[in-house]
């Protein structure tokens, strides 16, 4: 009895032990396929969150609801709290709780877009006329880039950015700065002359931030991948930007007037706006083209030297002016700047420029870029037309070249800039 | 019944070993070795894998037959003991002695990687890169091909590199690049100065046999020297590319790609904490490439489009 117990016990045993290695083997290629791609009948979620509007306050005003860089969390959820500073019109701008919106209408919007803007596991960009072609085209906005690009996505960049492009995947709540939401269709970095909602980047700029990442904040670098994926990518980020504005101005208008039951600028109207400012910023004609750059790279001979010294003072005079402004918001070459809000409702700093970290990239081109056409959604003005009307500077290069010395102690001292 | 235990037991450890046995021919085995010292390391790997592998072996087989002799006879009488002096000494001074000795026998590799001594100083002709390690990403700083010219002329004038940044350093993330060692020439060391900007990291080049952790605050200097280079300019796209066997010349063989990864746990995204490391033939190879990741890290004039001609 006793035997032919313990030989029942031990069967048991190697049963169990069978199943659970058989379990976790398959688990284990279950989890492999889940990974792969999103499942066929998941959907973009309807935007749920508060819309933020435009703020028109700097930060310092303010008991400050979240922390500086972090996800707008407490702010935007208590938007209906009169209380909320945010909330205040007058003085913050427009926090928008979709919820309020005619429920006929959220629906009809969601419909609308998923027809346009397909599903994670199928996304497309296929409005009702033939701008599709278009935008396939020249975007390469086509369904089979678009499904690679969403794969892509899911595995590399959806922890922080989100399924729908929210910028609140899982990971994004414990970085900061807090990821790009894309949902508001801007993005900082861009090499386009055009301005406000017209300034949206060329393929080339988001190509380019995936390369080298943004140095000062967690978006790494994605430049051992290749350029097939990368392109991928850029092109789901595209379509991702593009159905999360149409989806926020016409949020935007429904909240507004709850009453309405239709909005005014249809999907369709909104999509054919965006798009044309997509196709513009893609055109060469509307690339930022700088001067020659003046200066030799590896100054040797005196009047190289004296050249470059000029040029930075020059940089360093208009910098300091006070009506140009770069000071008001740099103060003390940044290391003392004030908070202010960008578009998506974050507290930020401008930029310390005594540290050497640029997160558009450390290029001359590239600041050449923020001050030629600023920083969209970040408060960073535009300083082409100050800089020709001031007199003061020759070019912008002059300005490009006293920001590069202002984190190097030895080239301070070489050029007369005094910073302490 | 319980007797057939004994067979499962002996199928695990014969498993083992013969998955050791074939690895090797199945590709599962160590990467490439392509560092002066990763010679030095994998003696080292072999002789501990002899030495545990021998007592594996042994000490399972004595399980087994144990399992296999005593278990099948309920009716015999169990003996009791309650020790033995001699053989808990000798148990115990067996192994004490190898630990002993494998620890004599390391000293020496240990001491060539690790030793700051032992280090390349910074100097005319010594490579320095600052590898900067970040969650999930290296962002590497290189000095400019001028400054490094200045560095044959003045030796001194490479101390401050690992300290101080310069305005024409040339920053690539995730691209460690050096220049291949050629046997029986000059030694081409490279001192790779590694920090961390937030939490700990690990460096790890497989094929060189070399990791080191990344701790905040610290400046560590690591050194290695590779005798066999992957990288050449490609004729197609005009880039230096990686995954290039010199004796074949083809590229994409994946013997040839070397992976920098992160051995620390990180955070969510370590796995994703990739670069690779790309060796060049020469130094003149490493310069042409320095210089078109000058001209791209300090671009003064707009990109061309990649879809152009």
């Amino acid at each position: 009895m006793n035997v032919l117990f313990r030989a029942q016990a031990s069967r048991q045993v190697v049963v169990r032990a069978a199943l659970m290695f058989v379990a976790v083997i398959g688990l284990a290629g279950c989890d492999q396929m889940m990974n792969d791609r999103y499942s066929l009948d998941m959907r973009y979620p309807p935007r749920s969150d508060p819309v933020f509007k435009e703020a028109t306050i700097s930060g310092e005003e303010l008991q400050y609801p979240d922390r500086p860089g972090q996800l707008p969390i407490l702010s935007l959820a208590n938007a209906e709290d009169p209380e909320n500073p945010l909330f205040k019109p007058a003085k913050a701008g427009m926090l928008l709780a979709p919820s309020k919106a005619n429920a006929e209408a959220r629906k009809n919007l969601n419909e609308s877009l998923e027809k346009v803007f397909g599903t994670p596991a199928r996304p497309k960009v296929a409005p009702d006329s033939e701008l599709a072609g278009t935008l396939q085209a020249e975007l390469q906005l086509d369904e089979r880039t678009l499904r690679r690009g969403s794969r892509l996505y899911r595995i590399q960049c959806l922890h922080c950015h989100g399924l729908s492009g929210d910028g609140r995947g899982p990971t994004a709540f414990w970085v900061n700065p807090h990821p790009r939401d894309y949902r508001q269709g801007v993005f900082k970095f861009t090499s386009v002359t055009l301005q406000q909602s017209a300034q949206k980047p060329r393929r080339e700029d988001l190509l380019r931030t995936l390369r080298q990442g943004i140095d000062g904040t967690s978006m790494p670098s994605f430049g051992t991948m290749t350029e097939d994926e990368l392109q991928a990518i850029v092109s789901y980020v595209i379509h991702l930007s593009m159905r999360g504005e149409v989806e926020y101005q016409v949020l935007v208008e429904l909240t507004q007037n709850p009453s309405l039951a239709k909005p005014e600028t249809s999907v369709d109207e909104w999509i054919a706006g965006l798009a044309r400012y997509w196709l513009d910023a893609q055109k060469p004609e509307n690339e930022i083209i700088p001067e020659p750059y003046p200066f030799a790279l590896h100054p040797e001979t005196d009047a190289e030297k004296v050249a470059i010294r000029d040029a930075v003072r020059r940089g360093a005079t208009f910098f300091a002016d006070a009506q140009v402004g770069c000071v008001t918001c740099h103060t003390d070459y940044g290391r003392n700047a004030k908070f202010r809000y960008d578009v998506w409702g974050t507290l930020t700093k401008p930029a310390d420029l005594t540290t050497g970290i640029y997160r558009g990239g450390r290029r001359p081109i590239d600041l050449y870029y923020r001050m030629h056409s600023g920083i969209n959604g970040s408060g960073m003005a535009a300083f082409k037309d100050a800089a020709v009307k001031s007199g003061k500077v020759k070019s912008l290069w002059d300005i490009v070249k006293f920001v590069e010395i202002l984190p190097y102690p030895a080239m301070r001292n070489e050029y007369g800039i005094h910073i302490d | 019944m319980q007797k057939y235990w004994s067979v499962l037991f002996g199928a695990v450890i014969t498993a083992a070993v013969g998955l050791f046995v074939v690895a090797p021919f199945m590709g599962w085995w160590l990467p490439r070795n392509v560092s002066s010292f990763g010679g030095d390391v994998d003696l080292l790997f072999y002789l501990i894998l002899g030495i545990t592998g021998f007592f594996f072996v042994l000490t399972e087989a004595i399980l087994v037959y144990g399992i296999w002799k005593f278990s099948s006879d309920p009716t015999r009488k169990a003996t009791y003991t309650h020790g033995n002096h001699k053989l808990e000494v000798l148990w115990t001074i067996v192994p004490a002695g190898i630990l002993v000795m494998i620890g004599i026998v390391q000293v020496r590799t240990w001491e060539n990687i690790k030793y700051q001594s032992r280090m390349p100083r910074p100097g005319a002709n010594t490579q320095q890169i600052e590898v900067v390690a970040r969650q999930w990403e290296w962002r590497i700083r290189y000095p400019s091909p001028k400054r490094m010219a200045s560095w044959r002329s003045d030796p001194r004038l490479a101390q401050d590199f690992g300290a101080v940044p310069h305005q024409d350093d040339v920053h690539v993330p995730n691209e460690l690049h050096v220049w291949r060692h050629q046997k029986g020439e000059e030694p081409q060391k490279v001192l790779v100065h590694l920090k961390t900007r937030d939490v700990l990291h690990s460096m790890k080049l497989v094929n060189l046999r070399l990791m080191q952790d990344a701790v905040p605050g610290k400046t560590i200097p690591v050194w290695f020297m590779v005798e066999e280079y992957n990288t050449s300019l490609h004729p197609e796209t005009g880039r230096w590319v990686d995954g290039f066997d010199p004796k074949t010349g083809h590229w994409n063989q994946k013997d040839y790609v070397w992976e920098l990864a992160c051995a620390e746990f990180c955070g969510t995204r370590h796995t994703a904490m990739k670069g690779k490391l790309f060796v060049h033939k020469n130094r003149d190879d490493f310069l042409e490439w320095l210089k078109w990741a000058e001209a791209e890290d300090h671009r003064r004039t707009p990109a061309v489009p990649s879809t152009e001609p």
